[in-house]
């Protein structure tokens, strides 16, 4: 699932705050590690 | 066309060098020994790079020291005889593909101001795009070199990974980063790649290689660019070009693989007491980076290794791989915005030959309906630029690069 455009571009704009940066990098490395798990459990 | 110093292209440049280093050049040609094909050719070189001479910012707001040496892709292009053109735009520490530097400006697209030039090497496809230079010299570790060059109609070269030097520059993702030229032609490719590492290149015959490729990858693209893709596989069958089907791991794993490996090994090139006045989008990626833990790194590298096995395995059989650079021609400009679909959907096709280390050329090979260049990379086996070459000259002989839908 890909995060909004809409909501990106807010929360982007937002980013000069340390705790909105924090917490946007939180959501894109949580989604980088599930497209990593998936592939690992992928058949080799 | 507006100056180009409204479009960004440059964060340095000093005219009175330039024009030194034609007047040797001049002179050379009068004399009748000129250093080699190029000596007198302009070439952008990436903010990225030492020069002699000069600060390297790599896009940041302010520089480092004074560099005493060129880099040695640098000095190879000088000892050639080659007019270093200015240091150009680049997003911050590469850490973008947009061609948007906070602090240095966007970069313009030469064929539509409102359009984005593609990053990270933004300036240098801008100025090879514009047909200021017909040389640059950039680099690329998830598609900074052929990005920004299929939004701005350049060929670029990505080498076989290790064959330019990085020594010099300021490398900011050492495993994945690759050093390259782009060019107004592929005789230019060839011409700089001979330079940059001091081999010379013979190209194999197109009828005597077989491509291959992947409906998965060329069914995600926009219809303005899938027509130039089939269309560039129409050419290469009646060059009597071999095709065969072949069946390529999922792209967006590539960009996932790649990004955390990206994201890691920045962070730890730039810590943070070296982070003091970055924009929002490069610290965003540096504390992705901080938040990746040895494990997940460790994972991100045994999934490229297993990513690159299973490439490997599907094109044992062909010569290169024909995909579009991009999914869409470039998108308008959104400074300050980071649109990470944006991000993830165009390195998905460009992050795959990161990991594997193979050589790849863009070659611009026709317009969409807006008069937008649409670029197609030619990927060959590691070791093979040769093949890539080959192709991309011949479809650039083809006059398809001119050519609007």
């Amino acid at each position: 699932m890909r995060i909004p455009r809409g909501i990106v571009a807010v929360l982007a704009r937002l980013l000069q705050t340390p705790v909105i940066g924090y917490v946007l990098g939180r959501v894109m490395l949580r989604r980088l590690l599930r497209v990593l798990a998936a592939s690992e459990a992928r058949p080799r | 066309m507006s100056r180009p110093a409204r479009r960004h292209f440059f964060i340095s440049i000093d005219e009175e060098d330039i024009r030194r280093q034609a007047d040797r050049s001049t002179a050379r040609w009068r004399d009748r020994c000129p250093l080699s094909p190029i000596d007198g050719l302009a070439v952008a070189i990436k903010d990225q790079f030492a020069v002699a001479g000069t600060a390297t910012t790599s896009g940041r707001a302010h520089a480092g020291h004074v560099s005493d040496a060129d880099a040695v892709a640098v000095a190879r292009l000088r000892r050639a005889g080659a007019i270093l053109f200015g240091k150009c735009n680049m997003d911050e520490l590469a850490l973008g593909s947009s061609g948007c530097n906070p602090h240095h400006g966007c970069v313009r697209n030469p064929h539509d101001a409102t359009r984005q030039s593609g990053g990270s090497s933004s300036g240098c496809a801008a100025l090879v795009g514009a047909g200021i230079t017909p040389l640059a010299l950039g680099s690329d570790f998830g598609g900074s070199l052929r990005i920004p060059a299929a939004y701005c109609g350049a060929f670029a070269l990505k080498p076989s990974y290790g064959r330019v030097p990085v020594a010099g520059m300021q490398s900011i993702v050492r495993s994945l980063e690759h050093v390259g030229p782009m060019a107004s032609s592929v005789d230019g490719l060839i011409a700089a790649f001979q330079i940059l590492t001091e081999h010379t290149v013979v190209l194999p015959q197109p009828h005597d290689l077989v491509f291959g490729i992947c409906d998965a990858w060329l069914l995600r693209v926009e219809p303005p660019v899938r027509t130039v893709v089939e269309a560039v596989l129409a050419e290469l069958a009646r060059r009597r070009v071999r095709m065969r089907r072949v069946h390529l791991p999922d792209l967006d794993q590539a960009y996932a693989i790649g990004s955390l490996i990206c994201a890691a090994e920045a962070a730890a090139a730039f810590p943070r007491s070296c982070r003091r006045g970055l924009g929002a989008a490069a610290r965003l990626t540096l504390g992705i980076g901080d938040m990746i833990s040895p494990a997940e790194y460790a994972r991100a590298l045994a999934a490229r290794a297993r990513f690159s096995s299973q490439m490997l395995a599907a094109c044992a059989d062909v010569d290169a791989i024909v995909l579009a650079t991009t999914p869409r021609t470039a998108p308008r400009h959104r400074c300050g915005v980071l649109d990470e679909p944006q991000i993830a959907e165009r390195l998905a096709f460009t992050m795959p030959f990161n990991l594997t280390g193979a050589p790849v050329v863009q070659a611009p090979c026709g317009r969409d309906a807006l008069g937008l260049p649409v670029g197609v990379q030619f990927a060959a086996p590691l070791g093979a630029d040769a093949a890539a070459l080959a192709l991309a000259l011949a479809i650039e002989l083809s006059g398809m690069h001119a050519t609007s839908l």
